[in-house]
């Protein structure tokens, strides 16, 4: 009788383990396959609306970086941080080169986070009368706080 | 005995059809995820497209603006181009040429297909009507040609600010009906003098009205399959700036776009397999 009673212990120990085994594997397979997610493209598609806006007021062709970076912090949303290295070029026209002219940081308030970070690249312009003055390319980091 | 060991088999086979219930939700739930990763990277490859693009599309229309004279807008269902006439050869062309050079040096994979030289052509969506300078940017003439009919009627005013218009009654009495041309001369008003070629009677049609009190505006209307051009010039060459909204009369709810035609941005992030091609959207 004892035995039995040792047999029926192990019985549901190892049907426990095997339960308990599953759910586990379960979780871990759930887990790996949550990353990336819609928030992840809506952080590009932020940054790219803020950029365009920077763009269309002419902000970005100031090239003042706190200029700039103010004029992120008003229409950012709180949550997200943007970081951006813009490089300015100017056309020499003996030569017909773009010859490499300055470089322009604006750093986030936060830190870069160990989450994602969307990424991407844009170009443009700044006009002196009649013709465009120097060519820059833009690219920039963005991230939740 | 024999019960309890049904029994037994019965909760063992019950939990193990639970445990697989449970295995299979989470790798449906994995496979599930997968594809939304693979998705979303798909759309963020375009969403970086689009930032490429977006970029382009506006240093073009900045270089339309400032290097080709002609300031650009799109409001409700007119497109409204703002330029001075007459105001010199532009460097439009070799300043839109610079700027595909420094785009192709340093963005990779991205290409700017320039449609044509030589002076800028718009085309104005949905109805095709192309708004060119026959004498180049800057020139003195500006051309309106309607290349489809799928609009009931488009509508072309064209002011000129301080009164510099002719009173248009007058020039169209001089017209011989039955052509499908019409051109308008806008002049300073210090010659006032006009000129219509071709037998399109634009007075007799009653297409066309001017504001006769300040002389400051033109209103044409060209229904559909009457083919009718437009020149607006500056005959006298002294410069003349003019505001030309175009307004269209189409069935749908359409919303104008003005298009550098043949001109396309091509992005190819093929390590995400994305290639993004978009027209030179200026407005």
């Amino acid at each position: 009788m004892s035995r039995k009673g040792y047999v029926l212990t192990l019985d549901i120990t190892i049907a426990l383990m095997i339960v308990l085994g599953v759910l586990f594997l379960s979780a871990i397979i759930i887990n790996n396959a949550q990353t990336g997610t819609f928030l992840e493209m809506q952080q590009v598609r932020l940054a790219n609306d803020i950029i365009t806006v920077l763009d269309e007021r002419g902000t970005l062709q100031s090239l003042n970086s706190s200029l700039i970076n103010s004029t992120i912090q008003e229409i950012l949303p709180s949550t997200f941080d943007i970081s951006m290295t813009i490089k300015t070029y100017d056309y020499d026209i003996g030569s017909q080169n773009f010859i490499y002219k300055n470089r322009t940081k604006v750093s986030g308030v936060t830190n870069e986070t160990d989450r994602f970070i969307g990424q991407g690249k844009r170009t443009f312009v700044k006009f002196s009368g009649t013709g465009v003055a120097n060519y820059s390319v833009l690219e920039y980091n963005v991230w939740v706080k | 005995m024999m019960v309890k060991g049904k029994k037994a088999v019965l909760i063992s086979i019950s939990l193990l059809i639970i445990c697989l219930a449970i295995l299979s939700y989470a790798v449906i739930q994995s496979d599930y995820r997968k594809n939304i990763v693979r998705e979303s990277t798909e759309m963020s490859a375009i969403d970086r497209a689009n930032s490429i693009v977006s970029g382009v599309q506006t240093s073009v229309r900045k270089i339309v603006s400032m290097s080709g004279g002609v300031n650009i807008s799109v409001n409700g269902m007119s497109a409204v181009f703002k330029e001075t006439l007459g105001s010199g050869a532009s460097n439009f062309d070799e300043q839109l040429s610079r700027y595909k050079r420094f785009l192709e040096t340093f963005t990779d994979k991205t290409n700017l297909t320039i449609g044509n030289s030589g002076g800028l052509i718009l085309n104005i969506l949905p109805a095709n009507i192309a708004y060119t300078h026959p004498s180049g940017t800057g020139g003195q003439t500006i051309k309106l040609v309607a290349g489809s009919s799928n609009y009931s009627q488009y509508d072309i005013d064209a002011f000129v600010p301080g009164g510099k218009l002719i009173d248009l009654a007058k020039c169209a009495a001089s017209i011989t009906p039955g052509t499908k041309k019409l051109d308008i001369i806008i002049i300073d008003a210090l010659d006032r003098s006009c000129e219509y070629s071709g037998t399109f009677d634009p007075a007799s049609a009653g297409y066309v009205t001017a504001n006769t009190t300040t002389n400051e505006k033109i209103s044409v209307t060209i229904p559909a399959g009457t083919y009718g051009d437009v020149i607006i010039e500056d005959i006298n060459k002294i410069g003349v700036a003019v505001t030309t909204n175009v307004t269209l009369l189409i069935s749908s709810w359409t919303r104008p776009a003005v298009v550098m035609p043949g001109a396309n941005i091509t992005v190819n992030l093929s390590a995400y397999g994305v290639t993004d091609i978009e027209s030179v959207m200026v407005a």
